[in-house]
């Protein structure tokens, strides 16, 4: 277990020494939320109720997902697959104990750092200015911040996952970036899942990349807390399940082919 | 040691008249085919990406019926352009992105591009032209193809040259900001990754109607970073449609010297970056 | 060909900060082959940036072949080359043959020049096995071969050299120094060599400039700077039989059969007068009087500990 908490920490030192990169991430970050919520403001001027969301779910939603956007996009995003192509990620098969977990470990001391020094400063910034759904109660404030935990780790899983297709195919950046719109879309980082029409609505809501964004948002404004929380674990424990047995698969691969 | 030995493949193929640089672009497309299978996958992975924003867009305005008096199909026509323009300024100015810019100023590539006859900014350009980008700008055609068909805007050769012209302007603008970026990337050596919000963001804000924004950030692109004026402007030209305040269809003839204006500020950074350029160490 | 009249270059603002390059002043005639040498980080690449217009000086100013660098770049690089040891200015991607054919639109060479330059490069410096393959794949002699062939492509009057044969097996550096001897004596390439070999210097060389903490510390002959900083030397005797061997001056540093190495101080006592001396006081096979190796005559420069101050 302390080996696992090292890892975690000197994932966290190593994102958190980019200072410059984290200010400029977080000027970005600040006008893309501002740009986003004048498209909300603007669509409800006339309405208060939409698809079950209000004015003040929409801009929440906006600022989380400015918030946690780098904890899942992250910056490091092809560092693993770039790794298993040249060879180098091998040498991790070497150590001892599960390779799993320390990937995890490194890799979610990475994301809580871009995610503690990266949201608080603009859903702060967003609080203030704007009219937000955020949980008043410690009940709330906790369970918010176990859905971002939680969206945390499936991302970390969802990086790995397809960083892995670097292990079947040198394309692996062209297999990725095929995947980038549809897996955009449907986790709901570009418009709330709530608006899309019905069947993609469920498929978004029920399915894994719901565990993202979609379930954060719901618990920060309030919406089915204890549903998405359980979706949530659920999603997550299948998220590391699958990134166990596709790492297995890719390892008996490598001993049978080389590296 | 004859001449067949020697002679180059490039030679076969382009006559010494073809100038240099289209000669050096042809040379980094042919990087493009060395990857292929990944370089197909890669633009058309940029080409559905754009594609998922404009279903994103379809999605929210039909839930709204529209923003602001616009409908989806018009929205559709300033997203398309949008990107179009985007992905043709990324065509070539990627290169001066800061990541990429950056690794070229610290491994001294750099300082080798110095020492050739040719202008720097076009040598960078014109050495590493990402293809990839081909699929931004054709979603982005179809994507504005569209709108435009279903806002009803009849295919004059007026109006198309109005949406090239769009683009371009776009264009230019994405470049000449990349080149800012790229000038001050010599002062800081490490990349920023603030100036995606004039590219990336410039665009994503230039997809929606302009009215929708405070006076303020309207003013800084309609003004100074003028991606807004690029899309909206002709946009509303094509839909014979009312801006905001000073924001019209009257403002069209001045987006080219708005453009203009900006590429100026833009050669000055440049030049002043030059001046200050540190070297790679050593 | 090439005038520098107090150059400096300062990075960072702040006043007092460290200058790469301080108040250097040379000038180097046409057809020269001078060799610039100091330890990392005292300023030798930064003059040659200087010299080929990368960067912009704080104050002084510089000409080469009559033109400022910084401020008529293109014209500059139109007429000069450099070659960065560490790096490529070909194209990784593409075949040798490719790069070649790029500089010459570039440069705007004439077809028919070209055509006869490339092949005697081709020919002097055995390109021709590897001239269709990717630059990626050459290996690093054969890599800087090329870049060499590259930068004598344009015909430049000057030739900028940064560590050419850094990394170089025994067998490519002596075909790069060959070709650059060659180059510099048949064609009058004025040629300036950065370097840390000092067999480089030894080979190419007849003047050396040595610079450290961005001054000038020594610009002369190589030979004069060997005179002049070389202390001590080194004189090997073969003698007839196998004696004990005094000589006035001399310390005997090692023996070996009949074998002695000697040593003195070319001040106290001149070389010719120490041979003789030697002579006369014992029968000997064979004599030979060992150069001061300068890579210990640069040590003594930057040390200061011999020698006048340069002029």
């Amino acid at each position: 277990m302390s080996a696992l908490t090292g890892l975690f920490r000197a994932g966290f030192r190593h994102q958190a020494a980019f200072r410059f990169a984290l200010v400029s991430g977080l000027l970005t970050n600040t006008f893309f939320g501002l740009v986003r919520t004048a498209v909300f403001l603007a669509v409800y001027r006339s309405r208060d109720e939409v698809s079950g969301l209000e004015l003040a779910d929409a801009i929440t939603y906006v600022w989380v997902l400015q918030a946690v956007f780098a904890t899942v996009w992250a910056p490091w995003l092809h560092e693993f697959p770039t790794r298993v192509r040249s060879g180098e990620w091998t040498a991790e098969l070497t150590r001892p104990g599960a390779v799993l977990p320390r990937h995890l470990a490194y890799d979610l001391g990475r994301t809580a750092a871009v995610l503690v020094l990266r949201a608080p400063l603009p859903l702060a910034f967003a609080a203030v200015v704007f009219d937000l759904h955020l949980p008043t109660g410690i009940a709330g404030v906790l369970a918010l911040l176990a859905s971002l935990a939680l969206a945390a780790f499936a991302a970390s899983c969802l990086r790995l996952l397809l960083g892995a297709i670097a292990f079947w195919t040198p394309d692996f950046r062209g297999v990725t970036s095929l995947l980038f719109g549809p897996i955009f879309l449907v986790s709901g980082f570009v418009i709330p899942v709530e608006y899309f029409p019905h069947a993609l609505r469920t498929v978004a809501t029920l399915g894994p990349l719901g565990a993202l964004i979609r379930a954060p948002v719901a618990v920060a404004t309030g919406r089915l807390v204890v549903g998405s929380l359980v979706l949530q674990v659920a999603w997550a424990a299948l998220f590391a399940l699958a990134c166990h047995l596709v790492l297995r698969r890719a390892t008996e691969r490598m001993v049978v082919f080389g590296g | 040691m004859g001449d067949t030995t020697t002679r180059s493949t490039l030679a076969a193929t382009l006559p010494s008249s073809v100038p240099v640089a289209l000669v050096l672009a042809s040379a980094s497309v042919r990087s493009f085919s060395s990857s292929l299978r990944m370089n197909v996958l890669r633009t058309l992975g940029a080409s559905v990406l754009v594609w998922s924003e404009a279903l994103a867009v379809i999605f929210l305005l039909t839930a709204f019926d529209g923003i602001a008096g616009w409908s989806t199909a018009e929205v559709l026509l300033l997203l398309g352009i949008a990107d179009a323009g985007l992905g043709l300024g990324m065509l070539l100015g990627e290169p001066l992105e800061p990541p990429t810019f950056s690794q070229l100023l610290r491994d001294g590539r750099f300082d080798q591009v110095l020492t050739r006859p040719m202008s720097p900014l076009l040598w960078v350009i014109v050495n590493d032209v990402q293809i990839r980008n081909v699929g931004r700008v054709l979603a982005g055609l179809a994507i504005a193809t569209g709108g435009a068909g279903a806002a009803g805007v009849s295919l004059t050769p007026a109006a198309v040259a109005l949406v090239l012209g769009a683009i371009t302007a776009m264009a230019t603008i994405v470049v000449a900001i990349l080149a800012i970026g790229a000038a001050i990337t010599m002062w800081t050596i490490e990349g920023t990754e603030v100036l995606n919000a004039f590219t990336y963001g410039g665009a994503t804000l230039s997809g929606w109607p302009l009215q929708i924004y405070s006076s303020a950030l309207r003013a800084v692109f309609l003004w100074v970073v003028p991606v807004g004026a690029a899309v909206y402007l002709p946009t509303l030209r094509l839909l014979d449609r009312e801006g905001i305040g000073i924001a019209n269809q009257d403002l069209l003839p001045a987006l080219p010297l708005l453009v203009a204006a900006f590429c100026a500020l833009a050669v000055v950074a440049w030049k002043a970056g030059l001046r200050h350029h540190t070297g790679a160490g050593g | 060909m090439i005038v520098v009249d107090h150059l400096s270059k300062r990075f960072g603002r702040r006043a007092g900060a460290n200058d790469a390059v301080d108040d250097v002043s040379f000038s180097i005639g046409a057809g020269e082959f001078v060799g610039y040498a100091g330890p990392n980080g005292a300023g030798k690449s930064t003059t040659v940036k200087m010299l080929t217009g990368i960067l912009v000086p704080t104050s002084g100013t510089a000409r080469v072949a009559g033109l400022v660098p910084w401020k008529q770049r293109r014209e500059v690089s139109r007429r000069t080359s450099v070659v960065f040891g560490q790096r490529t200015q070909l194209w990784w991607d593409l075949p040798l043959a490719d790069s070649f054919d790029l500089l010459h639109r570039l440069y705007r060479t004439s077809p028919v020049d070209h055509a006869r330059d490339l092949d005697h490069l081709v020919e002097v410096l055995g390109l021709g096995p590897f001239l269709r393959q990717p630059v990626r794949s050459l290996s690093l002699g054969q890599r800087m071969r090329a870049e060499i062939a590259a930068a004598v492509l344009p015909r430049p009057e000057v030739l900028f050299l940064d560590e050419p044969t850094i990394g170089l097996d025994v067998e490519a550096k002596a075909s790069v120094r060959d070709f650059l001897a060659e180059r510099n004596r048949e064609d009058g390439t004025t040629i300036l060599l950065t370097t840390h070999d000092t067999d480089d210097i030894v080979r190419l060389c007849r003047r050396l400039l040595i610079i450290d903490h961005g001054r000038i510390i020594a610009d002369d002959s190589v030979d004069a700077m060997r005179e002049r900083f070389g202390g001590r030397r080194r004189l090997v005797v073969d003698l007839v039989d196998d004696v004990p061997l005094e000589v006035e001056g001399a310390t005997t540093e090692a023996a070996e059969g009949h074998r002695r190495w000697l040593s003195f101080s070319p001040e106290d006592t001149p070389a010719p007068e120490m041979v003789a001396r030697v002579l006369r006081t014992v029968e000997i096979r064979d004599l030979s009087l060992e150069p001061p190796d300068l890579e210990d005559v640069i040590r003594r420069v930057y040390r200061g500990e011999a020698g006048d101050e340069p002029t």
